[in-house]
């Protein structure tokens, strides 16, 4: 229990909490519209956040939560290792070093120091993936890794610009090992950029209301936002829920991977216990802590109040337990660029499994649980350059209570501002010619909520060759549905060699181990690849589904008549082109 | 009752590639450690609460030595 009082007025305590959020907002608004990469401009998978002098978070705006929950630890990372007193004005430190804190080699955290009347005040950040980070294959996403260094290059918390000025033996490093440098060099300028307009409008706002007034309003605004956390949290009721779930292989073998979760909730107090979670799998699907904590607090963030203020406060009443060397806290040297994109997911989904016991009105079945991650590159035939391209995709979001799921949308966990890359980016920017771009019918998982539909695009190669890898899950299991409501449909990726007529999995046609997770596979020129998203698992039986949705869906062609029959009501039927229940 | 002990920092560091785990929750500790003696072995944790948090749930779950 907090029994801190709050001094602040509540008027300047909701201007300050907003001015944070609005800086942070403006923050990423500024890197997507001035970064290379269609990751940043059209995908949006970026952060930002503002922190104290002690790098305890004090504002964040509506990003990428997996992000936003690891950032706190890079920060924390950075400045202990490198000390606070170390930190000068014009200082800017960039960190991706999963084991110092990071989430996975892609991600990276740029920090600047903000100073004010020659004080150090706090902190602004961001966190962006950056599209090519060096590893054995081109993106960073090497779906068949059983090491962080085959991953990509890891910096540890290190000064990329110093007093004002770039630390060129550092960018030298950095550009000479990635293999698109002048998109990690637009990129990186982009997310500096940004942080030099939040230091701006930081000290606009320490020039309006003062450092004390300022201070003590953050300060409040901590004890506030514990508070509030801590009084939802005494809304669920104590006990002890789990749930369990797999992730389906790792890339290196065909085994599946249990995690495990274990929910306590005791008056004002949740820990969640993931003890009996499979030790670490060789390839590349392992959690760091950073992950599995961030997952764990987004799972938490999902069902309590989503306007309670977003700073260390909400975070404390959280406690988590992730044995190292297991799949959700990855011990050195071990891989991880999935942990973030695929573990993650499936840790929110175990956490709703467990708690839909208790608050079974605020949880959602399954997602799709994948980001699937198709990343490929090459020399482009137009203008000679080498070009890598990151790219994930929208899943179909579980059903909920009253309500169906999401079709094709970023998993909730990895992004409220990541959004599906528009078509044109392809036909523009890379030799992949976009044939189509549709909905999965009958993908949504059958329940009284149906899940939300999965996607599939088709590309054709029009380059001489292009490497592909891939990183997915759900391409075996499917997403799970609650209460009765059924599995959601299976994600895939597949191929159609130039010149034969048959849709074929890449381990049928390259023999790689798994279907989903593998990497520098050649394509070539008219070659056509298929990639298909899995849909959200449904929530409460499909018996019970209001017959009125289940003709919408079979007219507006969400569900196919045949799997209408099977899976709701046997008597629908075509009559005088309207779909009608006959009874 | 523990104590704040320093881990190693600087090049050495990474020299010896030495990571520090949270007894309780796992988490690869940065630079202070809060170090608990129990059973004549120095426990290493994040903070007390790690520290209160082992031994009110883990121990009487977990462990075969009670306190």
């Amino acid at each position: 229990m907090n029994n801190k009082k709050i001094i602040s007025d509540p008027v300047t305590l909701t201007v300050i909490d907003n001015k944070l959020v609005n800086i942070c907002k403006e923050m990423g608004t500024a890197m997507m519209t001035t970064a290379f990469s269609p990751i940043f401009s059209e995908s949006g998978d970026l952060s930002c956040a503002i922190f104290n002098k002690h790098g305890m978070m004090i504002g964040q705006a509506e990003f990428c939560p997996a992000q936003l929950g690891a950032i706190i630890f890079t920060m924390e990372w950075a400045i202990k290792e490198l000390g606070i007193e170390t930190f000068e004005q014009g200082d800017i430190v960039i960190h991706n070093d999963p084991f110092r804190g990071g989430c996975h080699i892609p991600e990276h955290s740029i920090i600047k120091p903000v100073f004010y009347d020659n004080k150090l005040f706090g902190f602004v950040a961001n966190i962006a993936h950056i599209a090519e980070v060096g590893g054995s294959a081109p993106g960073g996403f090497v779906g068949d890794a059983t090491e962080v260094f085959q991953e990509g290059l890891r910096l540890p918390p290190i000064k990329i610009v110093k007093n004002g000025k770039d630390v060129d033996d550092v960018w030298k490093i950095i550009l000479s090992n990635h293999r698109t440098p002048k998109a990690t060099w637009a990129d990186f300028k982009a997310m500096i950029g940004s942080l030099h307009l939040a230091e701006r409008r930081l000290i606009e706002m320490l020039d309006e209301y003062g450092v004390d007034v300022t201070e003590q309003a953050l300060n409040d605004l901590e004890i506030l936002s514990e508070k509030r956390m801590r009084a939802e949290i005494l809304e669920i009721p104590d006990g002890e829920y789990s749930y369990e779930d797999f992730m389906e292989d790792d890339g290196i073998s065909d085994k599946s991977y249990k995690i495990k979760a274990l929910v306590i909730v005791k008056g004002d107090e949740l820990l969640v216990d993931y003890t009996g979670t499979d030790l670490q799998a060789k390839g590349p699907i392992n959690a760091t802590y950073g992950v599995t904590a961030s997952a764990t607090y987004n799972a938490v963030f999902n069902i309590t109040d989503p306007n309670i203020p977003r700073n260390l406060g909400c975070y404390r009443p959280i406690s988590i337990i992730a044995p190292p060397g297991t799949l959700v806290n990855v011990s050195y040297p071990g891989s991880s660029v999935g942990g973030n994109t695929e573990t993650h997911p499936r840790i929110v989904e175990i956490l709703f499994g467990a708690l839909s016991k208790a608050v079974p009105s605020k949880i959602a079945a399954s997602d799709g649980g994948t980001c699937a991650n198709f990343v490929f590159g090459g020399i482009h035939p137009e203008n000679g350059e080498t070009f890598v391209q990151y790219h994930f995709e929208g899943v179909g979001w579980g059903g909920r209570y009253q309500l169906d799921g999401n079709d094709a949308l970023i998993i909730p966990n990895g992004g409220t501002t990541s959004k599906n890359t528009p078509i044109e980016i392809f036909d523009v920017r890379y030799p992949l010619r976009t044939d189509s771009y549709s909905l999965v019918k009958d993908s949504g998982g059958p329940g009284k909520f149906r899940g939300g539909l999965g996607t599939s695009r088709e590309w054709t190669v029009t380059a001489d060759e292009i490497t592909v890898s891939a990183l997915f899950d759900r391409a075996k299991l499917k997403p799970f549905g609650l209460f009765g409501g059924q599995g959601g449909g299976l994600s895939g990726l597949y191929i159609k060699i130039s010149g034969k007529g048959d849709w074929l999995t890449f381990s049928e046609v390259f023999k790689t181990i798994s279907p989903s997770k593998f990497s520098n596979i050649r394509v070539k020129k008219g070659d056509k690849i298929r990639l298909v998203t899995s849909g959200g698992g449904g929530y409460g039986s499909p018996l019970e589904r209001d017959p009125s949705k289940i003709i919408e869906d079979v007219s507006e062609g969400y569900v196919s008549l045949q799997a209408a029959k099977n899976d709701y009501h046997k008597n629908i039927q075509l009559i005088d082109n309207n779909f009608k229940i006959v009874n | 009752m523990g104590t704040w002990k320093k881990r190693e920092a600087g090049l050495v560091e990474y020299v010896n590639g030495g990571i520090v785990n949270c007894v309780l929750c796992g988490k690869m500790i940065p630079r202070d450690i809060w170090v608990s003696i129990y059973n004549e072995n120095n426990l290493n944790f994040c903070d007390v609460k790690c520290e209160n948090i082992y031994i009110e749930y883990w121990i009487p779950k977990y462990s075969k030595k009670k306190l």
